[in-house]
């Protein structure tokens, strides 16, 4: 019965925090009306012993006891403004992340920025009420910091919610701010399957011929420009001269690999999805053109034969979000 | 960032703290006795070596033994724990104890707190000026180690913490003060007093005086009182402090006696103009005398009443200086009745002792024709006969000592002479009494108050007459008489028994104590004896009377003091500007055109912000696209001389983005 109280009242003080935690896009800076102040035990503690040496200073009429007494009352207030001063107008500059495959961790960098005279200090984060790093910012500098959720599921990762925590500089009040931040990271699903790539469900112009690294025929040498692959520099060539030299394959026999689900029809939903993303990965360890192609009926998409690893992420994102 | 325990506090942060608070326990030590300053060190050595070594907590057994063993060592050494000094010797050699569990932040806050506690302990043995520099301090050092606690692994250097600790402590003075000033303090003591008048109180005059006693307080020359006389200074043999009134004599002493401790007060019958009101700042000692000039009256001290022999008494208990006015009567008739009581015992002397001065006494009684006359008869005697006032006179034993001195040895100090006159003067049947106190007094020479020391200390007697009342006769003066008129250094041949203050004056030593004191003084009058009284009176000058008042004011000032300290800080926390003039004056200048609604973009450069406000406010074109060349030329190609410079911070100053 009191546990059943005790999970509705903290129900109702998180729906409460919820109505107040605003969500924020970078950058972004927090301000006073935002940032929570208490006293920790410690605090308590020392107010209790300060109570105690009033007592006695008191009892015994003693000035110097007073004015000692007087000094850590004095201390203790502004200790609180203090603390409240360190959280105060700090800068969130931005918030950057990797996309990584579900069932890993996804790291979110965030950038804090002091933009004061004066450094701040034991910054502690936190998400989801497992602690995080402790930042200290000197004046007028940036410093970025990083924090993980793992991501079970593929799809959009939202930033967790961060709890910006601070004791300094006396640890008697502990001053915090709720952070939640529009931001999210793409989780590719995770690759898994061990069929081969689908060259035979390629089409009327597509070969069927697996092209092995190397079997290629060659067409000429000709200047490495930006952007070619590494894999196709021969070196060899490129020792004799100045520059990096590149070979050249045949275009007319250049293979097209189109990636879809034709093949896929008897595995599960989301295994026809890792199978896919294990294709891209091998088609893109390969060096290969791919394309991908899903199906229209859940909001699918065509992906143009392409390399690179700008089209790789393009493809691993459409089957994340699919 | 640190992620492995970051609640464990590292060896630096273990030997700061068991430093710090060695050094804060060391005035401690000096004040336990031999053996347990000798634990204290053991303890406090050991907590040094595992401090160093990174020791782990001892395991519970050890730690309950221990602190089993230190609580039993306090109990018999003092026969109690409840005591001042047993109180702080077990705080002391307990955080010593604790100093070996601080592995973790919250260990080491627990420690440091008590830490301040410790200081509070120390005020409570000595409130000298030397005190303050001890709190300082130690409320400096626990204050930086607090910081360094909560500054997280990438904590700042030492030089910075004492910098930071240092700046709380000064925000936090001005509320220190002002709750010094305005907190309502509460008169009595709440739950009791030490009953040795606590730590700070000397051994002043006592309830028994035996040969010696005097002269054992005239060695020192600590301060006893401090007066001021506003109506004018008395003359010389009139300055003389009423201290406790003896009236039995047993065993060779004088002492109070018990049925005379109950009588009641003496009338005192005086012409008001012979009143003087004396301010008097009592040094703290271990009774509760209050000493006041002779004849004392009646004093401002609420709890205090006056004795049967005509001496102020405090009622109440204090620790600490006691500061009062006192009004005495320096020519008065003092009972002019004797209740047959009183009588009885002011003439009762033991039998069977000192039958020479018995024989002598009886001989003035049968041939004298007044009380007057055998008063003089008994002074001729000290004065006509070789009698020396010496600091070290040939000791006479107790048996028979009075008969040994008026006969044999004639050399004494001033309870010597009291003593035996008043034994002399009850053995010829007047009734007479030993007063002790102080004769005399120096003028400081630097305020407009005089200093009574303990080596003023002085006895003399008193002998009722009729229709003169009890009258004071100091059989010292027939001796020596410079002891009334000069002071004790010239009236005694042999000085060198005298504390230094006492026999020399004019050097520069002694100026320099005397400067002291009058520190001491003003720190003692203002500071220390800032009690009820003195708060009521001046919050009465500041026109605040009632509780109201004060605690709206007291609350005032401090949210003042508080709204003050947010804005320092929001200043402190501003964005700083940059040095450079010309970045200075193009951000100035994005600030104004921001406020006509044109705000810069961060990722905006100059070139970039200046085209996008032409397109929408061409007239600005031509002062605006100077300008923005100006600044890129003047700030990324590094164009440009002072004047130029000088020239773009003018230009800029002068452009107003009218709407």
């Amino acid at each position: 019965m009191l546990a059943k109280l005790r999970a509705g009242l903290g129900a109702r003080i998180q729906r409460a925090i919820d109505r107040r935690i605003p969500v924020q896009t970078p950058p972004f800076t927090i301000y006073s009306d935002k940032i929570y102040i208490l006293p920790t035990c410690s605090g308590l503690y020392f107010a209790l012993l300060v109570l105690v040496m009033l007592l006695g200073s008191l009892n015994y009429s003693n000035s110097l006891g007073f004015a000692l007494t007087f000094t850590l009352v004095g201390l203790g207030l502004v200790a609180m403004h203090h603390t409240q001063h360190n959280l105060l107008r700090l800068r969130l500059l931005a918030v950057d992340a990797k996309p990584v495959f579900a069932g890993e961790t996804a790291r979110f960098k965030l950038t804090f920025s002091n933009e004061s005279c004066v450094p701040r200090y034991a910054i502690r984060i936190s998400t989801h009420g497992r602690p995080g790093p402790s930042l200290s910012i000197i004046a007028n500098a940036e410093l970025s910091t990083q924090v993980a959720r793992p991501a079970s599921r593929r799809g959009r990762l939202a930033c967790p919610r961060l709890r910006l925590d601070t004791t300094y500089p006396l640890g008697l009040f502990n001053a915090w701010h709720w952070m939640e931040i529009d931001a999210s990271v793409i989780i590719y699903p995770r690759p898994a399957g061990d069929l081969p790539l689908p060259w035979h469900s390629s089409g009327t112009e597509r070969t069927t011929r697996a092209i092995a690294h190397g079997d290629a025929e060659f067409s000429g040498h000709r200047g490495y420009v930006p952007g070619d692959s590494p894999r196709q520099i021969d070196w060899k060539a490129s020792a004799r001269s100045d520059t990096l030299i590149v070979t050249r394959h045949h275009a007319g026999y250049e293979q097209q690999l189109w990636l879809g689900t034709e093949a896929l029809r008897h595995l599960a939903p989301e295994a026809r999805l890792s199978q896919l993303a294990r294709w891209v990965l091998t088609a893109d360890a390969a060096g290969l053109r791919y394309g991908l192609e899903l199906p229209d009926a859940y909001n699918g998409k065509t992906l143009p034969p392409d390399s690179g690893s700008a089209h790789r992420h393009a493809c691993l994102t459409a089957l994340a979000l699919y | 960032m640190a992620h492995a325990e970051p609640n464990r506090l590292n060896v630096r942060q273990r030997l700061w703290i068991t430093g710090s608070i060695t050094l804060l326990c060391l005035p401690q030590v000096l004040h336990l006795p031999l053996w347990l300053g000798g634990l204290a060190i053991l303890i406090y050595g050991w907590q040094w070596l595992s401090a160093w070594r990174d020791a782990p907590k001892p395991n519970f057994m050890v730690r309950i033994s221990l602190i089993v063993g230190v609580v039993a060592i306090v109990l018999t050494s003092f026969g109690q724990l409840n005591g001042l000094e047993a109180g702080s010797a077990l705080l002391v050699l307990m955080l010593g104890l604790k100093l070996s569990e601080i592995q973790h932040y919250r260990d080491g806050i627990l420690v440091l707190s008590l830490g301040y506690f410790v200081l509070i302990t120390q005020c409570l043995f000595s409130q000298s000026l030397a005190m303050i520099g001890y709190l300082v301090v130690g409320c400096w050092l626990l204050t930086a180690l607090l910081v360094d606690l909560n500054c997280g692994p990438d904590g700042p250097r030492p030089g910075i913490l004492l910098k930071t600790s240092g700046r709380l402590l000064m925000q936090a003075a001005p509320i220190a003060a002002v709750l010094f000033v305005l907190f309502p303090r509460i008169p009595a003591p709440l739950w009791g007093l030490p009953a040795d008048g606590g730590a700070t109180a000397r051994t002043g005059l006592s309830d028994t005086m035996r040969p010696g006693s005097i002269s054992r307080l005239v060695r020192s020359d600590e301060v006893a009182l401090r007066a001021r006389f506003p109506k004018g200074l008395p003359p010389p043999q009139a300055r003389y402090w009423r201290g406790p009134v003896l009236w039995r004599f047993t065993d060779g002493a004088w002492r109070i006696g018990e049925i005379p401790r109950k009588f009641p007060k003496p009338t005192i019958v005086v012409h008001p103009g012979n009143i003087t009101n004396v301010q008097i700042l009592l040094a703290p000692t271990k009774s509760d005398w209050l000493i006041a000039l002779d004849i004392p009256i009646s004093s401002s001290i609420t709890e205090a009443r006056l004795t049967g022999g005509a001496t102020l008494v405090a009622t109440q208990s204090s620790i600490g200086p006691r500061r009062y006015r006192a009004r005495s009567a320096t020519r008065a008739i003092m009972q002019p009745q004797l209740p047959l009581l009183i009588r009885h015992y002011a003439t009762a002397l033991p039998d069977n002792i000192n039958p020479r001065a018995r024989a002598l006494a009886a001989r003035w009684r049968q041939t004298a024709d007044s009380p007057r006359a055998i008063i003089q008869r008994a002074l001729a005697l000290f004065h006509n006969q070789p009698f020396v006032y010496t600091l070290t006179p040939t000791r006479t034993g107790q048996h028979n000592s009075i008969d040994r001195f008026l006969f044999e040895t004639r050399e004494g100090f001033c309870e010597h002479y009291a003593s035996a006159f008043t034994f002399l003067m009850r053995a010829a049947g007047l009734p007479a009494r030993v007063v002790t106190g102080y004769l005399g007094g120096t003028p400081s020479t630097v305020g407009d108050y005089w200093l009574v020391r303990s080596s003023d200390a002085h006895a003399w007697s008193e002998v009722w007459l009729r229709g003169a009342g009890w009258v004071r006769i100091d059989p010292t003066a027939a001796v020596a008489p410079q002891r009334v008129q000069t002071g004790i250094a010239a009236a005694l041949a042999d000085d060198s028994a005298l504390p230094y203050m006492t026999r020399s004056t004019g050097s520069v030593w002694y100026r320099l104590q005397m400067l002291w004191d009058g520190i001491n003084t003003g720190w003692s009058r203002w500071f220390l004896a800032y009690g009820p009284k003195l708060q009521a009176r001046f919050l009465s000058l500041l026109g605040l009377t009632n509780w109201r008042d004060i605690l709206f004011t007291l609350t005032g000032l401090v949210v003042g003091i508080l709204v003050l300290l947010s804005i320092w800080l929001a200043w402190q926390t501003r964005r700083p500007a940059p040095t450079d003039p010309i970045q200075r004056a193009w951000l100035s200048l994005c600030k104004r055109l921001g406020r006509r609604g044109f705000d810069r973009a961060p990722h905006e450069g100059p070139q970039a912000y200046c085209n996008r406000i032409i397109r929408q406010r061409p007239d600005w074109r031509k002062t605006l696209v100077p300008l923005t060349r100006q600044y890129i030329a003047l700030r990324y190609a590094d164009q440009g001389n002072t004047a130029t410079r000088r020239r773009f911070v003018r230009e800029v100053a002068r452009f107003r983005p009218r709407k």
